[in-house]
């Protein structure tokens, strides 16, 4: 295109390109306090101190983790608790929303300060994360079809031409790679923790396995589905929150919090608040038989 | 007055036209002939600055347009000099009313009422007041043809440059279109006419270019030119045009 | 397959799903409106190709095109904030992501539109006088978007299919909430059978009016419409 009328739009393009820049960077607030990132050499304890302000991401977990999809407002076992703590600290809470497959990354980028869930702590994200002390407990199950009586006890697990789904990275991942290595398992790449129960549901796998309380609920809702270790779970984790490695002074405080709540019988008051599917979890000192 | 001096033009290394000089004067009807390809319409835009060229110069009044000088901008000169195309160029997205009123509002910056009105007092005088509405390609051939010349027109241009407007016209449309062209040139314009009608050259020009083979072969009035050719490449074009088609 | 379909979860999430999807329209809308402003200057520039100007934007819109959209979205909601001191809410950081990404492929759909224009067009508009910038501005920019009507809306409506990836950086559009629903449930086949109807109830109809648009005399753009 050789014509005259293009040939000086190059003026136009560019103040095109810098109101477009500008409007770009319009759209960027200066930063508030509670959304910038934490500075990586003084303790979350000291910030909020400083500034009154905690800043938490949930993951939505019920009963741990509930949001009302109509109000958006959160509420649930590990919300209050840590409500009660905030109040007792005299800090408040500014929630932030992440998922399974991005908590580490929103703890490690400074985006919060605490993951706000039932998080289990295992040996693969304790090489990148800490934990709290663990206050509740809950088990390992595994979901079938209703009218499939195969399972009974953990060894049921390793008959010939069983396909096991699994989430990835969560408790049943971990499971079936230490204890059932040869064993055929779907691994499914989903912030959806029951989505392998889906696969037991719809012929793709016999078993599902996955945390007691998701197993729990999805029975509940799925009457053509049977949670099968329910009263003996393969294997029991300890649940609490997520916080960054290398500020032991934050995680003193969790502890301390977390220990003051057990002694003065909130944790025990929320347990029973919140307990729906009792087989599925357990606070401290109440084992399963 | 139009002062084309000694212009020539280029495509890919070949000449088209060399040294050509022509003059159009306001209340003239010059009509340029030629056979096809021999580079009328390439000479029409070089006159608005729509081609550069290599040589010469075009001058319109105090405006002028130098050869392959790299920031002349005919913009000026063109709002002087309308051009109406062989091929129309019609804006098939706009509607025959908004092709026609697009430069008044767009670069005489009048009102939109005010180019609604008066294209419509020219539309009534090439008879097409009833397709303004209506898109170009829910138009004839003749029809779209007069949208053009009402777009050229309404800019009130000194000088028109009209390429083969009449090719596609019958005998009386194209006779009507003829007799609007001369009552403009009555009132003043200059119109340079491009065209293959011998006839109609004949009749109303005043002065007649024919171009071939890189030059004007032959100019002077249509007497002159068209009644006594002098060159036999003339001749052979007339007898082409008496006979061919 | 043994699953008890239930859908009256759906009718009790009605209002929740509405709101998912008027943020999915959200996200899109803004979206599409700075993802085209941005792609006319862009697209001038691709089509003018004057060497330095088109080199380094010609550069800058392949590292964009080339980049997945959900890579892009985790790196600019978790890492931008620690590089340079600004952050923006997971809504506004997908909004700019997604309006981003489609300015670079709408650039060089207008980009095809632009060089597609017919001399012809843009001669008579020379030939009344008009300059260069509104030459560009009554007939460049608008014959162009004519010529891109189908494009741009297959584009506009794939880039409404993206949306859904905002929810990796938990933005509540309507897949988002369709998951929120089902932890609450566990009725996923329910939840994604409506989901996929909401968008074949806005995406469809969507297509079919372009379409209907396309034929239009106001968007013909071919020289033989008008010799």
């Amino acid at each position: 295109m050789n014509n005259s009328a293009i040939r000086s739009i190059k003026w136009i393009a560019v103040t095109g390109l810098l109101v477009a820049a500008g409007a770009c960077f319009s759209g960027c607030r200066s930063p508030q306090s509670g959304t910038q990132p934490s500075s990586a050499s003084q303790s979350v304890l000291a910030t909020i101190k400083q500034t009154g302000r905690l800043k938490a991401c949930y993951i939505k977990y019920p009963p741990f983790v509930i949001q009302d999809p109509r109000s958006d407002k959160l509420s649930g076992y590990f919300i209050d608790l840590m409500a009660a703590i905030a109040k007792e600290g005299s800090f408040t809470v500014d929630y932030e929303e992440t998922n399974w497959g991005t908590m580490i990354t929103a703890l490690q980028t400074g985006k919060c300060d605490v993951i706000v869930s039932g998080v289990f702590p295992t040996i693969l994200r304790a090489k990148e994360v800490t934990f709290a002390t663990p206050l509740l407990y809950v088990g390992l199950s595994g979901v079938t079809r209703k009218n499939d009586t195969r399972f009974k006890s953990a060894a049921d697990l390793t008959q010939n031409g069983l396909m096991i789904a699994v989430t990835s990275g969560e408790v049943g991942d971990e499971y079936a790679k230490r204890f059932l290595p040869d064993a055929k398992v779907t691994v499914m790449q989903t912030e959806d923790i029951s989505r392998p129960m889906l696969e037991v549901l719809t012929g793709r796998a016999d078993i599902a396995l996955g945390d007691s309380l998701t197993a729990c609920r999805f029975a509940k809702a799925h009457p053509e589905a049977k949670d099968v270790f329910a009263d003996s779970p393969l294997r029991v984790y300890g649940t609490t929150f997520m916080v960054r490695r290398g500020d032991p002074e934050w995680t003193d405080f969790l502890n301390i919090a977390i220990g003051e709540m057990e002694l003065s019988g909130v944790t025990d008051k929320l347990e029973a608040q919140y307990k729906e599917c009792p087989s599925a979890w357990h606070s401290k000192g109440k084992a399963w038989k | 007055m139009i002062k084309v001096q000694n212009i020539g033009k280029q495509f890919g290394g070949k000449w088209i036209f060399r040294n050509l000089t022509m003059i159009a004067k306001p209340k003239e009807l010059i009509g340029i002939v030629g056979p096809s390809g021999c580079g009328k319409t390439t000479l029409l835009k070089c006159i608005n600055g729509l081609l550069r060229f290599e040589e010469g110069m075009v001058t319109v009044g105090d405006l002028r347009l130098m050869a392959g000088s790299k920031n002349h901008t005919p913009v000026a000169i063109r709002q002087r000099v309308g051009m109406v195309f062989q091929h129309l160029n019609l804006w098939p997205y706009k509607t025959a009313l908004e092709n026609i009123i697009e430069g008044p509002v767009y670069v005489r910056r009048w009102s939109k009422k005010q180019a609604i009105e008066n294209a419509i007092l020219w539309a009534e005088r090439l008879k097409i007041k009833d397709q303004l509405g209506k898109y170009p390609q829910m138009l004839s051939g003749g029809q779209r043809q007069r949208v053009a010349i009402a777009r050229a027109v309404l800019m009130e241009p000194e000088f028109l440059l009209l390429d083969e407007i009449t090719s596609a016209l019958d005998p009386v449309l194209a006779g009507e279109i003829v007799d609007c062209m001369v009552e403009l040139k009555e009132q003043g314009m200059g119109i340079v006419f491009v065209s293959h009608q011998i006839n109609f050259i004949r009749r109303n020009a005043d002065r007649v270019y024919f171009l071939q083979g890189e030059q004007f072969m032959e100019s002077g009035t249509p007497k002159e030119v068209l009644a006594e050719p002098k060159t036999p490449e003339l001749r052979s074009f007339i007898e082409s045009i008496r006979h061919g088609w | 397959m043994n699953y008890h379909w239930d859908f009256s979860i759906i009718w009790a999430a009605r209002t929740t799903l509405l709101h998912g999807l008027l943020v999915s329209f959200a996200l899109t809308g803004f979206c599409i409106l700075v993802g085209t402003i941005l792609a006319v200057p862009i697209a001038l520039i691709l089509a003018r190709r004057s060497p330095v100007l088109y080199g380094i934007t010609n550069f800058l819109v392949e590292i964009v095109r080339a980049l997945p959209i959900l890579v892009l979205l985790i790196w600019f909601y978790y890492v931008m904030p620690n590089l340079l001191s600004v952050s923006l809410s997971a809504f506004w950081t997908a909004a700019w992501v997604l309006a981003i990404n489609l300015a670079a492929f709408a650039a060089d759909i207008l980009r095809g539109g632009i060089v597609a224009i017919p001399r012809e067009h843009l001669e008579a508009a020379e030939a009344l006088g008009m300059s260069r910038v509104t030459v560009i501005r009554r007939i460049i920019i608008p014959e162009t978007f004519r010529r891109s009507v189908p494009a741009l809306t297959a584009m506009y409506i794939t880039m409404f299919k993206f949306s859904t990836l905002a929810s990796v950086i938990s933005v509540s559009e309507l897949l988002h909430t369709g998951d929120s629903i089902i932890i609450n449930t566990y009725k996923p086949l329910e939840v994604y059978t409506i989901i996929a109807l909401i968008y074949l109830a806005v995406i469809v109809p969507t297509t079919y009016a372009a379409k209907a648009l396309e034929r239009h005399p106001m968007f013909s753009v071919n020289p033989g419409d008008s010799e």
